[in-house]
């Protein structure tokens, strides 16, 4: 290598380092130019690093009254905010919220969203403080216990939990390394191990599990705490309400069910059926359920309305025709049913109604037999005053006026006649309401399995339903003490003939006062009536009346409206939906909740250091004794989620790299070219090795300027930026006669006249080589240029 | 001047110097004739190492340069001067600078360079031209450049490899002339001329080697080896002359 033992191994040295350095110098302008370039487009969409706070979206059609409300809470909840206005993208408008710095904590981040979730027309509100690190991912109660760990670092200015997780807000930009990587050394000491009971299993002793569990992991580990959280996340709920909400559809879709007698063994679950419905219309079904007695098709196609006879029923065959006939179905249709019952309930609320009305005259009634009843015993009294008096004379009778108050008595008893009579009425109409509302609270009870239980129509109805019953409880209650008080009528009612004959036999006493055997008469049938009248307790039927009354208002003033405004509300708001439409919504339901599990019960530790993670489950199972609960190997306690912002510096950064590194690999390949294919040449010349100088030379260039520039482009390190740079200088090697020739005869030249390699190199071949970076590093040295 | 002994040189398995003897007194003449391919190049370019040779000696004023460092070899290089067969001059010069370059790399002024190369230029019949690129010159004035540059260093001793081998007849016998003017006004240095002219080396050589297949097969005065040759090439020359 004759180049190498001269002088000319400066030069070479001296090349390859201002190679190096010029390609990294070029390769950092690149860099600084790319981001330069789309970080002042990111910072024209959403402001420069921590300029603004809050990233309103906002429906453009809904924007100006958005847009004031906006400024109206600002002033008031947040005065001295600047909202700016940003990009319009497809029917969204931007807005940008810059808070001023005493609300920067975490009371107004906590309630930030909450602030503006009523803007009409709000699409998301998104919280875009910088500096800023997410974290996320954490499970059961670590959220709270790591949370006091980070507070403890410094650097930051405060914290506020999101949704998911934990947001912190560092104090200054430099600082954000610093804080990064101590909350990642936090995290990364604690890990999270969790026993998962198979789904819907839920163990009544956990806690004393949890106990126990925790006490045997304790002394494997240094540190633990038990964050064992069964509260069911949003997801859960979703996935409950879905599957409430798909088992509602399918009930609530109309079916047809078919006798399994008739039907084709190889007709299934899943199988397609074929119908028309009374217009003609195609009606495509799919088999939901195979019994041994009956099919039950759900309609996939088609509507049958409100039909509810049977229907000829055909298998599809797999291309699509008609198969065979397999028979008749029952078109069941619950919306229809479901609207008939509604239908019922609703003639009940005229039926109280009328009720009602019957309720006040019988209380009426009861006043009226009250009084009269009352003014027997007056009269009665005052008969038993006069009748001491009764053995005297005729003209005593008249002076006493007895005939007026026996006329009067017969008047009464004529009252307490009808009356107990129109009692009898009353009794037989608290029996038809009292059915009546059995009769609502049966049908309720049918139809409510049609409600998903979380709905709020489920619990109206349910409250409905119990209303029914409890009012004819309270009607056949005091049905029962009417019926009571009229057993108790009869014998008044027996006596009161026998007694209005004798008090008219008692009228003719005028014509018969010298009959002396009547006056004894008189006084039996006083004592009678008077005796049977202290027997009828008026006021215990008075009181039992006024409590049905009672009982009635309450129901007319209070329930009444209310009952039916409730029935008025389940009839609109049961959905109207086609057939297709519900089977649409099952089938989503269906590819959403597809794979989606709603975990049973578990436990959750976290755990402080590192551990034996298979010792420490083996234990655990010891106490868990369940081969079907399944422990997950320890997991992240928490992770740092890249926010908004940092993952558009990141694929930003990762625009740079490919842009550096297409740099440094443009600037080594001419490098190469326009220089070190020279040098090559000149040591192929010499019967030199050029292609390990070519690799090398290539493999450094390349490298050096990707390490210094620190490309960091995700798919090359240190290493394969030696193999790529080498790879490329073999091929110049390789061209190098051609890229860059030499002249032997001029070489011989210099070497002839005393020229050393360097001299000749100096003077002769580098002059006559390519402008490069050599070319230009040696020009100051040629002597005639 | 220069003593080589028992030089050696082979390319692979084909041995092309078979172990060389020779002897050059200072203000001597020596023609080396043979046949094509019979190691007259490789020799002389091995006296000054621009062909390293495998093995044997070679002294130059009684300095041993056979093992001699390159940094030394390149001193003593300055001092023989060597015209190259296809003229090997740096195309991107002119002819002056050509003829300068050596010059300056070896201490002198441009001036002083520029001063000496149009010397070298006039006694061979270029200074006209001094300024124009050599990739202008004909092959016989490019011949005079290559001639010029070995001359302007004043060297001890001048190596001619057939500098007249790559011209056309015309051509030829204007070099002829310059090396025979030379010949005759430089008697301080000694000259080495492979060569196939035959008239021209009787003319001015003091002594003719015949070189075949490695060897020199017969040397001796012009007069000895071409009237009474021993070896089949001095007949071969000798009917050469006789024919002419």
């Amino acid at each position: 290598m004759v180049l190498f033992k001269s002088d000319f191994r400066k030069d070479i040295l001296i090349v390859l380092i201002a190679s190096v350095i010029l390609g990294t110098g070029l390769v950092l302008i690149g860099g600084y130019l790319t981001d330069n370039y789309f970080a002042n487009m990111v910072s024209g969409v959403i402001g420069e690093y921590g300029e603004y706070d809050l990233l309103l979206m906002l429906s453009s059609d809904k924007e100006t009254i958005a847009i004031k409300e906006i400024e109206g809470i600002v002033a008031e909840t947040l005065p001295g905010a600047v909202i700016k206005t940003g990009p319009r993208v497809a029917g969204s408008s931007n807005y940008l919220l810059k808070l001023p710095p005493k609300f920067k904590n975490e009371e107004t981040y906590t309630n930030l969203g909450k602030y503006f979730e009523d803007i009409p027309g709000i699409m998301s509100k998104t919280i875009m403080t910088e500096p800023r690190l997410s974290i996320r991912g954490f499970r059961g109660e670590t959220r709270p216990v790591l949370r006091s760990l980070i507070e403890g670092i410094a650097g930051i200015a405060f914290l506020y939990p999101t949704s998911d997780g934990l947001d912190i807000i560092i104090e200054k930009p430099e600082l954000l390394p610093e804080v990064k990587k101590k909350v990642a050394d936090l995290l990364n000491q604690y890990s999270l191990l969790e026993i998962r009971y198979p789904l819907n299993q839920h163990p009544e002793n956990l806690p004393e599990l949890q106990r126990e569990v925790a006490q045997v992991v304790r002394g494997e580990v240094t540190d633990l705490i038990d964050v064992t959280s069964n509260n069911e996340t949003e997801r859960v709920s979703l996935l409950t309400s879905l599957r409430q909400m798909k088992t509602f559809l399918v009930s609530y879709a109309t079916k047809v069910i078919i006798e399994q007698s008739s039907v084709n063994p190889a007709i299934s679950t899943g199988s397609r059926l074929i119908a028309w419905n009374q217009q003609g219309e195609l009606i495509e079904l799919e088999v939901i359920a195979d019994s041994e007695t009956e099919l039950v098709g759900l309609i996939q196609q088609g509507d049958l309305g409100n039909y509810s006879g049977l229907i000829d029923i055909y298998q599809k065959n797999r291309d699509g025709s008609t198969g065979i006939f397999l028979g008749k179905g029952k078109v069941n249709n619950p919306r229809r049913e479901l609207a008939a019952a509604l239908d019922k309930l609703n003639e009940i609320a005229p039926s109280l109604n009328g009720f009602l009305l019957q309720s006040e005259q019988l209380l009426a009634y009861s006043g009226k037999i009250g009084e009269d009843l009352a003014g027997i015993n007056q009269g009665l009294s005052k008969l038993e005053e006069s009748s001491a008096k009764l053995g005297q004379s005729l003209q005593e009778w008249e002076q006493e006026g007895l005939s007026i108050f026996l006329s009067e008595l017969l008047l009464i008893l004529d009252g307490i006649k009808a009356n107990i009579g129109d009692i009898t009425d009353i009794q037989r109409d608290l029996i038809t309401t009292s059915n009546q509302l059995k009769e609502g609270a049966g049908l309720i009870e049918e139809k409510i399995i049609y409600v998903p239980r979380n709905n709020i129509m489920y619990q109206q109805l349910n409250d409905l339903k119990n209303l029914f019953l409890q009012l004819a409880s309270g009607l056949d209650n005091n049905y029962d003490l009417v019926a009571e008080r009229l057993q108790d009528m009869d014998p008044v009612l027996n006596s009161i003939e026998g007694w209005q004959e004798k008090i008219n036999s008692l009228l003719r006493v005028e014509d018969t006062l010298n009959s002396s055997a009547n006056w004894q008469e008189i006084d039996g049938i006083i004592a009678e009536i008077e005796q049977t009248a202290e027997i009828v307790d008026t006021g215990q039927l008075e009181e039992g009346l006024n409590s049905i009354q009672a009982i009635l208002s309450e129901l007319n003033t209070t329930q009444l409206p209310v009952i039916i405004d409730q029935l008025s509300y389940i009839q609109h708001s049961l959905p109207e939906m086609a057939e297709s439409e519900i089977v649409e919504t099952i089938n989503l339901i269906d590819s959403y909740i597809a794979g989606q599990v709603i975990p049973g019960d578990q436990i959750q530790l976290l755990i402080k250091g590192k551990y034996n993670s298979e010792k420490v489950i083996e234990q655990i199972k010891t106490v868990i004794k369940n081969p079907a609960v399944s422990y997950l190997p320890p997991m992240d306690a928490g992770y740092i989620q890249p926010n908004t912002r940092g993952e558009i510096f990141n694929v930003l950064s990762q625009v740079r790299a490919v842009i550096s590194t297409i740099v440094a690999f443009i600037f080594t390949l001419l490098v190469l070219i326009l220089d070190q294919s020279l040098v090559i040449s000149v040591i192929r010349l010499n019967q030199g090795n050029g292609y390990i100088y070519g690799f090398l030379s290539g493999g450094l260039i390349f490298s050096l300027i990707c390490f210094l520039s620190q490309t960091n482009f995700a798919y090359l390190n240190l290493k394969t930026e030696f193999l790529i740079g080498g790879g490329l200088g073999l091929i110049i090697a390789l061209l190098a006669k051609m890229l860059n020739p030499v002249n032997s005869e001029e070489w011989d030249a210099g070497k002839a006249l005393g020229f050393s390699p360097a001299e000749i190199m100096h003077e002769i071949i580098i002059p006559a080589g390519k402008p490069g970076l050599l070319y230009l590093l040696n020009y100051p040295k040629v002597i005639f240029k | 001047m220069l003593h080589v002994i028992d030089l050696k040189k082979s390319y692979d398995n084909d041995i092309v110097l078979k172990g060389i003897n020779f002897q050059i007194k200072p203000g001597e003449i020596a023609a080396i004739m043979g046949p094509s391919g019979c190691g007259k190049s490789t020799f002389v370019r091995a006296i000054n190492r621009l062909i390293e040779p495998d093995s044997g000696e070679i002294y130059f004023k009684d300095i041993a340069i056979h093992n001699l460092p390159s940094a030394q070899m390149e001193q003593v290089r300055k001092e023989i001067g060597f015209v190259f067969q296809h003229f090997n001059l740096i195309k991107r010069l002119t002819t002056k600078q050509n003829v300068a370059l050596g010059l300056v790399k070896n201490g002198f002024s441009l001036k002083q360079a520029d001063a000496q190369a149009m010397v070298a230029l006039r006694d061979v019949g270029l200074a006209e031209l001094a300024d124009l690129r050599v990739d202008k010159l004909s092959g016989g004035e490019k011949q005079r450049v290559g001639i010029a540059r070995a001359l302007v260093m004043e060297p001890d001793l001048i190596l001619l490899d057939e500098p007249t081998a790559s011209l056309d007849p015309i051509l030829v016998t204007e070099v002829l002339d310059v090396l025979e003017k030379i010949a005759k006004t430089r008697r301080n240095s000694s000259i080495i001329i492979v060569t196939h002219e035959v008239a021209f080396a009787r003319r001015v050589a003091d002594k003719i080697y015949f070189m075949d297949k490695g060897k020199f097969i017969e040397s001796g005065s012009p007069e000895e080896v071409l009237n009474n040759p021993r070896s089949w090439i001095g007949k071969k020359y000798k009917k050469i002359i006789n024919y002419y």
